[in-house]
């Protein structure tokens, strides 16, 4: 198979998307350029547009095309509550269980000093600011669970508490439908250390 | 393949970094071996949620993988109880300590004490929120001498005397100290560093000082990111 020419550019040129392969990429070229012109050229065009339009909300720095997203505009969103995520990925999965009314903070990674990752290059000086305005009132951490997002929440929960900021994390444990059985020990220790009162 | 497969040997996860879209390079501190590289493959997979939670840092984990020497691959992981919860500070001392294995040890270079070091270091970290560092000097000054550059604390080498606890020093770090009136360290503090008791904060500051010197010796010019973090986080 000939891999020069522009063909070949647009097959490697696919490659770059997560769980797209040299294989997967032929076939996604192939299929565009001989069934599907017009959606190319839509897909084409899209991507284009959403480059040079999207970029960082400038209040909780999660991709818009604005220059606040929908949330941070939107007048029925609590304020005051702050809601601290790892990526735009995780702001659409809370949005999605719809019990979150407050706005969000994404850092676009978590701290990891073995990976030369500190508290500058997640914009927690933009968070400070906020922290320090005096407007809000509460923050979630919803880092991952791992140890560097621990360790990010904890770096945070410092930050708001020397705002004076009620700071809190979200609960992990043992999963709906879970059964003990087939839990591993990591999940169901921290359920045990995280239990809470029947009231 | 069987050759040279090791089976079950107890170590910690020091360091890990995605490879691909769902497979991960792991530093791994084993305890017969030393200081392993292991491609996981496949663990980021959401089938894989369990392995990927035992190949958190701190774990206590049996890894299981095979291969000859540099990049190993991983069979089989699983955790070794009772497991280890770090917390706030400690944890930061954890990354700490992490990061200075990491460039301080070399790849496939035995050293099972140093396991039993870290390992015994980490349970003691957990149980100890107000101790954390004194924890940390006596870990570092264990570190140091199972790499073979032990401290000589006791002996000023320029006079060829023994260390006075009223007397100032500075130290060179792969000699010793050395008499000195505008020196940072006081004899006293060397000497209970050797006898592995550090009371006073004046103590814990000197002897802080003296590890960051001996470690920058050793580090090569090398800066720690997570002193660095550790230092914004209380400052601020």
């Amino acid at each position: 198979m000939q891999r020069n020419g522009l063909l070949g550019q647009l097959i490697q040129g696919l490659c770059c998307l997560p769980g797209v392969g040299p294989k997967s990429a032929q076939r996604m070229a192939f299929h565009l350029l001989q069934r599907d012109r017009t959606g190319a050229e839509q897909l084409a065009k899209t991507l284009l547009q959403t480059l040079d339009n999207i970029d960082y909300c400038q209040q909780c720095r999660t991709l818009t095309e604005d220059k606040l997203c929908s949330i941070c505009s939107h007048p029925g969103r609590d304020q005051s509550t702050v809601c601290i995520v790892e990526s735009p990925a995780d702001v659409w999965v809370v949005e999605q269980t719809a019990v979150f009314n407050g706005v969000y903070f994404v850092l676009h990674g978590r701290l990891s000093p073995l990976d030369g990752i500190g508290p500058e290059e997640l914009g927690l000086e933009l968070l400070e600011q906020q922290l320090s305005s005096g407007a809000v009132k509460e923050i979630i951490l919803a880092t991952n669970s791992t140890v560097e997002g621990e360790a990010t929440a904890h770096f945070v929960g410092e930050l708001a508490r020397k705002y004076q900021i009620k700071a809190s994390r979200i609960a992990h444990g043992v999963p709906m439908g879970g059964e003990l059985e087939y839990i591993d020990a990591g999940t169901l220790s921290h359920a045990f250390n995280g239990r809470r009162e029947i009231d | 393949m069987s050759d040279h497969a090791i089976y079950l040997e107890p170590a910690f996860v020091l360091h890990s970094r995605a490879y691909r879209e769902s497979s991960l390079i792991l530093d791994v501190l084993t305890q017969r071996l030393g200081k392993v590289s292991l491609l996981a493959k496949a663990v980021k997979n959401k089938k894989n949620t369990e392995i990927s939670a035992c190949l958190q840092p701190f774990n206590p984990i049996l890894v299981s993988f095979y291969g000859n020497t540099g990049l190993r691959v991983l069979s089989d992981v699983e955790l070794e109880p009772p497991k280890i919860l770090l917390e706030g500070k400690a944890l930061y001392c954890g990354f700490y300590v992490n990061e200075l294995l990491k460039y301080l040890l070399h790849t496939d270079d035995p050293c099972p004490e140093i396991y039993l070091i870290y390992r015994r270091f980490l349970e003691q970290l957990q149980e100890n929120f107000d101790n954390l560092e004194t924890l940390l000097r006596f870990f570092e000054l264990q570190l140091l001498e199972a790499l073979g550059y032990g401290l000589q604390l006791t002996h000023d080498f320029s006079q060829d005397k023994a260390v006075v606890s009223e007397k100032k020093y500075h130290f060179i770090p792969d000699r010793g100290p050395v008499e000195s009136k505008q020196g940072f360290i006081s004899g006293d503090t060397l000497l209970s560093l050797q006898n592995k008791v550090l009371k006073s904060r004046q103590a814990l500051f000197e002897a802080k000082k003296l590890m960051r010197l001996v470690f920058d010796f050793y580090l090569q010019g090398r800066q720690l990111r997570s002193r660095t973090l550790i230092k914004q986080l209380y400052q601020s």
